[in-house]
């Protein structure tokens, strides 16, 4: 009994651990589904690899600035079609071994490789030549005769199909990362394992505890180890956001992760100094079935868009900071200009203009509209936006809606086979490019789900798509997106704000669209 | 033996039904390209007919006892992920069990014994707190005292010991509530009985007939009880796992079967039922024990 | 038993009960809720999905108006409020109001009627289905016995929430499916108790007698098994509607409880326990309510079993 209360007692006197001075440990939020570059898709997945690894290009801190990375300079042929890169003398594995442009050339057929099924492996196959053809068959001769070549040990040459604008931002994403052919052949699916992983990056895998902790340390084969000044980096994967803030108040977590505070709580946190906020790259949206009447007029559609009070909602519903959006790309996106759509400042006005448009499409005040189903999924935010909008729907137009809970797979289900009417949606881009959102909306898109379908969209999108010059391909892009708002497929609602909380210590650490942390750039007072 | 015939029951039943639930591991926000769907689906099987699909995993599970491999977690094999949720499921659930028994036990004993007296009401007022209050109100108040405004106690996560204290108490408080209850409702009916009162006439003392008589009997309630509730308390409580931040097998499987992670699902679901017939085979084997009456058939 | 004697067993009871001041209380306490629950969304001026965007998270009542709305970043209007004894009460909305606007007393009210029906129904049809399995196979016993239990062993193998996720996701949301769906796997234990009460009593002397006196199979587990395990039985039940009534919370608190907006206590407080260390009123009150029930439930439970217990006739 007293050995009991004596062990009882001690347990109390043990402090909790908190984190060290050149420790970065962040909040990871969900437990990795891979560590594999060229598999993985997910958030938590890349903020691990993007410490680990490092492709031709990489970013710095901001994440939109694109500079050289594993390669030291590339020239460009006068077509635009052929790029040169020249690697850095002297890059190593992080098990020592010479890094070289071959390692380059067979990562990049390692990734279009059917067997590794990579979710992006179009951004290959789509723009460099050959590649579609050794995906569908991979062999010597058609690896052959793909665009990716290694002159040499230090020359990566890369032959496009057509002028892509875009191929420098790839290059810095994780598809186009380099992995050890004789690892990843030696182990299969074990090969990400901490015993067996070789990377070459600025830190390498140490440790990974399923569902506990990932522990990454410095590699000092990075040719920049030198200027790399956090030693250690422990992520946990906390998936409720109150705990993760109370972590973070313990002294336990150096950043409380990616949006990571519960939203409820923005307001009141807005004021505490280690609170930050900064615009985000994720847009909130309600997608249209354009196949199902009285959502095929696109009179209808345009006034429930119109109807919406973004604002409302911003303030007095989800109140974390969001920006109300009439656009589809969040604004911030390089020099890119929102095309300006249909919804105005003036709520009065838009309102006005909706029960118009609601009576041309013969529905005078709301008569004689069936009932819509708005589908979420299992969400608290989404639950309260669906609430209020169908109140707005209710007092603004007259017209009744049924907000509709469904669960996960059932709700991608339901929103993939066109089975809806209106489904809650958000997108969230790859590289900061307005394309990577507008790309949702061409009529061959997999990702379009409301089975809109303009010509002159899809037309001006691929135009934009062979544009080199930046200036007017974001013209082209505004032109599509100025279609895409004014026939409403969908309602842009609201842009997410990044929110977390971040140890005044921490230096190096920009706020930027994803807030990736770039902990090579990080430092500790 | 019968359990086997159930475990392959229970298989089968879960199985089917997770076929039969809308969406698939790989339906997600962001759709695959069909050529990389083609290629998912041919390595996990999923372009065969349901019924082969069911023989190839069958086959691996009693030959290989491979449970295959996560459709989420790719790099991992649903073994190791099973194992390792156990691991944290379990430590929770022995501490949770020590404390429910400890507890429980006792608040029911002296109930029984000072049957409408002073200690019979506070234990059981108690009691009514731990079964009236939800489990996750209970563990924000365990909390919000013993984390937020005393900070003797980590908030969440078990990478350190004491993060065990609050879940194991928060689930211990939970189950000692009914086995107070239950402890205390059978005692009182042993205690009645007439066999008692014989025991009493002849004389013997009263600690004895305490001991010996009216415990073993009493207690039947409670070892029923135990069976379904030791399993619950090892297979992880969904709720306090994801409170607390135990990656147990209560959160993988719940996170599972919303993903329609088809192998990780059925991997836990074969843990929680062996577990589950192994308990049910130890409750019968001590039920009988304890009954000085039963008499087997 | 004769048929006076019976019925004297059960005044006997119903007197027993009566001096029980817990169970008396608790008594009216729930039918206080029901009362309420039926007739306060009618004479209430909101329903319980009106949202009012001027008047989200109004607490019931502040020390003062302006230092709440600076601590909280809520703006409450002063007409909603009376001053009295020193402290600032919402007249309009005497519960306060959650994060949508809505009056948070009616949303309350409204949400007694789906737990209580929830709560009840199931565990009705859970005791129904248990109390005649589990006499049935504890009196017949052997291989009808062996079969029943283990096909009660198979269906306890199964995780619940496994498959209600699951049910919930082939046959889509409907109140009908959660209660039922809740019922079904709670029987199981019941049938267990039980089995387990009527193989004890199987061979006591009384029973040998009824049989000796040629009493039918059904009557002696009507008449002299069943009563008999009402105890334990009862004890179960008053254990049985709370952890229904939780587990409709935990539903809710996983998102697969009712649907939006209707609410029951537990999706009440599911759904605030963000805002807990904010607007607490909004976990407390539900939360209150919800426990408040389950207590005066769990003391009737026991205010009935201490009535009924044969045992204990005449010591009183």
């Amino acid at each position: 009994m007293l050995i009991q209360v004596l062990a009882f007692a001690l347990v109390f006197a043990l402090p909790p651990m908190k984190s060290a001075k050149d420790e970065f440990v962040f909040n990871n939020k969900a437990e990795v589904e891979t560590l594999d570059p060229h598999v993985a898709t997910g958030t938590p997945d890349n903020n691990i690899i993007i410490q680990m690894f490092e492709g031709l290009m990489t970013r710095k801190a901001d994440w939109a600035t694109i500079t050289p990375g594993a390669a030291e300079s590339y020239k460009v042929s006068k077509d635009g079609l052929t790029f040169t890169f020249k690697l850095r003398p002297n890059l190593k594995w992080s098990d020592g071994s010479k890094l070289t442009a071959k390692d380059f050339e067979y990562s990049f057929h390692r990734a279009v490789d059917p067997q590794t099924i990579a979710q992006y492996a179009y951004w290959f196959t789509d723009t460099i030549v050959g590649m579609k053809e050794y995906a569908a068959k991979p062999s010597v001769a058609t690896q052959k005769a793909t665009g990716v070549k290694a002159i040499d040990d230090q020359t990566l040459q890369i032959k496009l199909k057509q002028p892509v604008p875009y191929l420098l931002q790839i290059l810095a994403e994780s598809l186009a990362f380099p992995v050890k052919k004789d690892v990843v052949e030696k182990f299969g699916s074990q090969w990400t394992r901490p015993a067996n992983i070789v990377s070459n990056g600025p830190f390498k895998l140490i440790e990974w505890k399923v569902a506990e902790k990932i522990v990454l340390e410095r590699d000092p084969h990075f040719y920049d180890s030198a200027n790399v000044k956090i030693k250690k980096i422990v992520a946990i994967p906390v998936v409720e956001r109150q705990t993760a803030v109370d972590l973070f108040k313990q002294g336990r977590l150096d950043w409380s992760g990616y949006n990571g505070a519960p939203n409820a709580m923005v307001p009141a946190f807005k004021s505490d100094p280690n609170f930050r906020m900064n615009p985000g790259f994720i847009t909130y949206l309600y997608r249209f079935n354009t196949t199902r009447p009285p959502l095929n007029d696109i009179r209808v559609r345009q006034a429930l868009s119109l109807a919406i009070n973004r604002s409302e909602i911003v303030e007095k519903v989800t109140r974390a900071g969001e920006i109300p959006a009439s656009a589809l790309v969040p604004s911030g996106v390089g020099t890119y200009k929102n095309a300006p759509g249909i919804v105005s400042a003036d709520t009065k006005a838009n309102i006005e203009r909706a029960k118009k448009l609601l009576a041309d499409a013969g529905f005078p005040g709301g008569k004689g509209l069936r009932k819509l189903t708005i589908h979420y999924n299992t969400d608290e935010n989404h639950k309260r936006v669906a609430l209020a909008i169908q109140n707005m729907w209710k007092r603004d137009l007259g017209i009744e809606v049924e907000p509709f809970n469904q669960e996960w797979k059932v709700y991608l289900k339901a929103q993939e086979s066109l089975d809806y009417d209106i489904s809650r949606s958000g997108w969230a881009g790859d590289y900061p490019d307005p394309a990577t959102f507008l790309e949702l909306f061409q009529s061959t898109s997999d990702n379009n789900m409301t089975g809109w379908k303009n010509k002159t969209y899809d037309e001006l999108f691929s135009e934009a798509n062979r544009t080199m010059d930046p200036n007017k391909r974001n013209d082209i892009l505004q032109k599509a997106e100025t279609i895409l708002l004014d026939e409403s497929p969908i309602a842009p609602i609201f842009f997410i704000t990044n929110f977390s909380f971040i140890r005044p210590e921490v230096q190096g650490f920009a706020p930027n669209l994803i807030d990736r942390p770039y902990v090579r750039y990080m430092s500790k007072k | 033996m019968a359990a086997l015939v159930t475990l392959f029951v229970i298989i089968t039943i879960s199985f089917f039904m997770m076929r039969l639930a809308p969406g698939g591991p790989f339906s997600k926000d962001r759709a695959y390209p069909a050529e990389v769907m083609k290629n998912i689906e041919a390595k996990y099987h999923l372009d065969k007919p349901v019924v082969v699909q069911y023989g190839i995993y069958l086959k691996r599970i009693l030959f290989e006892f491979d449970l295959g491999p996560s459709t989420r977690y790719g790099d991992r094999s649903v073994n190791e992920l099973v194992k390792s949720g156990f691991a944290f499921s379990l430590k929770v659930g022995l501490g949770a069990l020590f404390f429910s028994l400890l507890m429980g036990l006792v608040a029911g004993l002296l109930a029984a014994l000072n049957h409408n007296k002073i200690l019979d009401v506070i234990p059981m007022s108690f009691s009514m707190v731990g079964i009236s209050v939800p489990d996750f109100v209970l563990a924000y108040i365990l909390i919000l005292i013993f984390g937020v405004t005393l900070s003797w106690l980590p908030v969440a996560g078990v990478d350190q010991i004491q993060g065990y204290i609050l879940p194991c108490l928060t689930l211990g408080l939970i189950y000692a509530s009914s086995i107070s209850r239950l402890t205390r409702g059978g005692l009182l009916e042993i205690l009645g009985q007439d066999f008692i009162r014989t025991a009493k006439a002849k004389g013997l003392s009263s600690r004895r007939i305490l001991w010996v008589h009216s415990l073993k009997g009493g207690l039947l309630p409670v070892v029923s009880y135990l069976g379904p509730a030791v399993a619950g308390m090892f297979t992880g409580s969904l709720v306090v796992e994801n409170i607390f931040q135990i990656p147990g097998l209560g959160r993988f499987l719940i996170d599972s079967a919303i993903n329609r992670d088809y192998t990780l699902s059925m991997g836990c679901v074969i843990v929680f039922a062996v577990l589950i017939l192994i308990l049910n085979l130890v409750v019968d084997l001590v039920y009988g024990l304890l009954d000085p009456r039963v008499s087997y058939e | 038993m004769t048929e006076k004697a019976q019925r004297s067993l059960w005044q006997d009871a119903l007197k027993r009960l009566k001096k029980n001041k817990a169970a008396v209380f608790s008594i009216f306490f729930v039918m206080g809720i029901v009362l309420a629950a039926i007739i306060g969304p009618m004479v209430l001026p909101y329903t319980y999905d009106s949202q009012d965007f001027d008047r989200i998270n109004n607490p019931p009542f502040t020390s003062s108006i302006q230092k709440f709305s600076d601590e909280k970043f809520v703006d409450l209007i002063p007409e909603d409020y009376a001053l009295f004894a020193g402290v600032y009460w919402n007249t309009k909305h005497y519960l306060g109001t959650d994060d949508l606007g809505r009056d948070l007393l009616v949303r309350i009210l409204y949400g007694a009627r789906v737990s209580l029906a929830v709560g009840f129904l199931a565990a009705i049809v859970s005791l129904l289905i248990g109390v005649v399995y589990g006499s049935v196979a504890g009196y017949v016993g052997g291989r009808v016995d062996n079969i029943m239990m283990r096909i009660v062993d198979t269906l306890y193998s199964l995780p619940f929430m496994f498959f209600v996720i699951l049910l919930m996701a082939i046959a889509g949301r409907s109140f009908y499916l959660l209660f039922i769906a809740i019922g079904a796997v709670s029987w199981l234990t019941t049938a267990r108790i039980v089995r387990g009460q009527v193989i004890s009593l199987k061979n006591s002397e009384f029973i040998e007698a009824a049989h000796a006196s040629g009493t039918g199979h059904g009557e002696i587990i009507w008449r002299h098994l069943i009563p008999n395990t009402l105890g334990p039985i009862i004890v179960y039940f008053s254990l049985l509607v709370p952890r229904v009534m939780l587990e409709e919370a935990f539903l809710s608190f996983l998102g697969l409880g009712i649907q939006a907006p209707m609410s029951s206590w537990g999706s009440l407080v599911a759904d605030s326990r963000n805002f807990v260390t904010l607007y607490p009123w909004m976990v407390i009150f539900p939360g209150l309510a919800l426990t408040l029930t389950l207590f005066s439930l769990n003391f009737i439970g026991d205010g009935l079993r201490d009535a009924l217990d044969p045992k204990l006739k005449g010591k009183q």
